[in-house]
């Protein structure tokens, strides 16, 4: 079999992987490896974007509460389908097929592939900004023109990994997790080394712009809903191979709750030593490396925040691409790839990503915090936990689920609805101040949560929803026989 | 260079059938489940949670 032949097989291998469902023989996850795995996956250059825009907004103090609490408030709500990821074996995306349609789910994937996709530009231009750092630490002039080139040098080379297909990605997320763990750390101690700690904790920002104090808290608040609700997308692949339903949840919420936040913090110290001896706050790593450690330990740490982001982009690259592969079996991998490769090139030439980085954290939460309501409130609401699994994947001789299921897709439309209603995103008004309070991703998690909920007690709205003997198929059935198996 | 290759359909459904017949055999074990103590302790991380960001909120 020819070289590309074997990188698409082993890509079909990987979607095919991600459609089956996973016995309990085969899980391997306990909590501890599934946690370690998630927190690699969680860390990614853009957490010190994240921390330096929270730092725009509030003092360290509520920067802390925000990036933990809300982080995991957040997560312990909305992860709790993971579950059913859990005892199935599936991921959420076949579940989802029962809320949207098996067409309307592929609809939303291209959805929330086209709103995620945006966070390789944001690595990428933290690759362009390093590469520029780096180069002036070794005294070459670089006219500011090669920027764009750098950034889609990212983009380019972030491609050819995933190109070259799983093998490279595996070696790739080895060494990822390592190198991104030593930047934190590195961050930390040149971060606390050149500003006291004082300055840190009693940080507050000089003017967020607006009059009433609390809606840079809220703001705040929102941006870390957003930022841990972009993960809904993913949040099943590692909990489906974990041993109990109490592993794979709680390793998911503190992977991203505690990790992640981490990192999220480090990147808000960094930002604020940074203003503390250059008068800027900045997001960018390699911007604070520069100015405060040694020239050795600059260069060394601006070539690990370089390849930290060539390989972030390979690894979503390739997760995105099994992704489009498992929906649309019949395209080539490297087709899927090369379409995500020029959408992240045209948003680099673009070049806004991190101006506007609030409004896409807010604008990405519109739709992830619906379709994280409808996976609640159909797991535990409407459907009880219970789903035919031979309709679900349409199996020949089984009714299945139509191709759109038009109230899961309006009630996903109106809870994008909602989050606009009460904030823009675009210009950072506020509409409604009473409803802003629960956030917009708040508001729009619990109004599509209710909507869909109402919607499917009535009658010929359930019977659309549900159809007759949805739960013939025996694994409702099984749930009672098995009630109190354990494994 | 060609941009169409196809997953076998066919062996895929017969694998997934395979997999939920295993799943509906009376002796097969679903992992652990999420019990009442685990709802609970969701909440009351949930509660916790609120509750420091209503204390962030009047810093």
């Amino acid at each position: 079999m020819k070289p590309h032949q074997e990188i698409n097989r082993d890509a079909e291998k990987e979607a095919v992987f991600g459609i089956v469902p996973i016995p309990s023989g085969q899980k391997k996850y306990g909590f501890t490896d599934a946690f370690l795995i998630l927190s690699g996956y969680c860390i990614a250059t853009w957490s010190y974007t994240q921390g330096a825009y929270l730092a725009t907004l509030v003092g360290f103090q509520q920067l802390l509460i925000g990036a933990f609490f809300a982080a995991i408030l957040m997560l312990v709500i909305y992860q709790l389908p993971v579950i059913l990821s859990v005892r199935y074996g599936i991921d959420i995306w076949i579940w989802l097929r029962a809320v949207f349609g098996h067409w309307g789910v592929k609809m939303i994937t291209i959805l929330i592939i086209a709103i995620n996709f945006p966070w390789y530009a944001v690595c990428a231009d933290l690759f362009a900004s390093s590469m520029m750092n780096l180069l002036g630490l070794l005294g070459l002039s670089v006219p500011s023109g090669c920027y764009l080139p750098l950034a889609l040098l990212c983009v380019i080379a972030g491609t050819l990994l995933a190109y070259r297909g799983v093998r490279a990605i595996t070696w790739t997320t080895r060494l990822l997790v390592p190198l991104l763990l030593a930047i934190g750390v590195m961050v930390i101690i040149v971060a606390l080394r050149a500003v006291p700690f004082d300055a840190i904790w009693n940080y507050r920002p000089v003017d967020t712009g607006y009059s009433d104090t609390h809606i840079p808290y809220l703001i705040s608040i929102e941006a870390n809903f957003a930022f841990v609700i972009t993960l809904v997308g993913g949040m099943a692949a590692i909990p489906r191979m974990a041993k109990t339903e109490r592993g794979g949840f709680w390793a998911g919420v503190l992977g991203q709750g505690l990790s992640g936040s981490f990192f999220v913090v480090v990147g808000a110290v960094m930002s604020i030593a940074t203003q503390y001896v250059t008068g800027i706050l900045s997001e960018d790593p390699t911007s604070m490396l520069a100015v405060l450690s040694t020239p050795i330990m600059a260069c060394s740490s601006l070539m690990l925040v370089a390849f930290a982001n060539i390989g972030t982009q390979a690894v979503g690259s390739y997760t995105y691409g099994v992704m489009l592969k498992s929906s649309f079996r019949k395209l080539d991998y490297r087709l899927l790839i090369f379409i995500l490769c020029a959408y992240v090139a045209l948003l680099c030439v673009w070049g806004q990503i991190t101006t506007y980085f609030g409004s896409f954290l807010t604008i990405g939460a519109c739709v992830y915090a619906p379709l994280a309501a409808l996976l609640f409130s159909d797991f535990f609401i409407v459907r009880r936990q219970k789903l035919s699994l031979r309709d679900v994947f349409g199996l020949s001789g089984y009714r299945g689920f139509p191709k759109f299921n038009w109230v899961g897709l309006f009630c996903c439309a109106a809870g994008v609805a909602m989050s606009l209603l009460v904030y823009n995103p675009i210009t950072g008004t506020v509409h409604i101040r009473f409803l802003f309070t629960l956030t917009p991703t708040g508001c729009a998690f619990l109004g599509t949560c209710i909507l869909y909920s109402v919607l499917s007690c009535l009658p010929p709205i359930r019977r659309y929803i549900l159809p007759a003997n949805h739960e013939r198929m025996g694994l409702a059935v099984l749930e009672k026989k098995h009630k109190h198996d354990t494994v | 260079m060609k941009y169409f290759s196809f997953i076998d359909e066919n062996q895929m459904n017969t694998d997934i059938e395979n997999r939920i017949q295993e799943m509906e055999d009376p002796a097969y074990r679903f992992p652990r489940r999420f019990g009442p103590r685990d709802y609970i302790t969701v909440a009351v991380v949930a509660v916790v949670c609120l509750f420091f960001i209503i204390v962030g909120y009047h810093l």
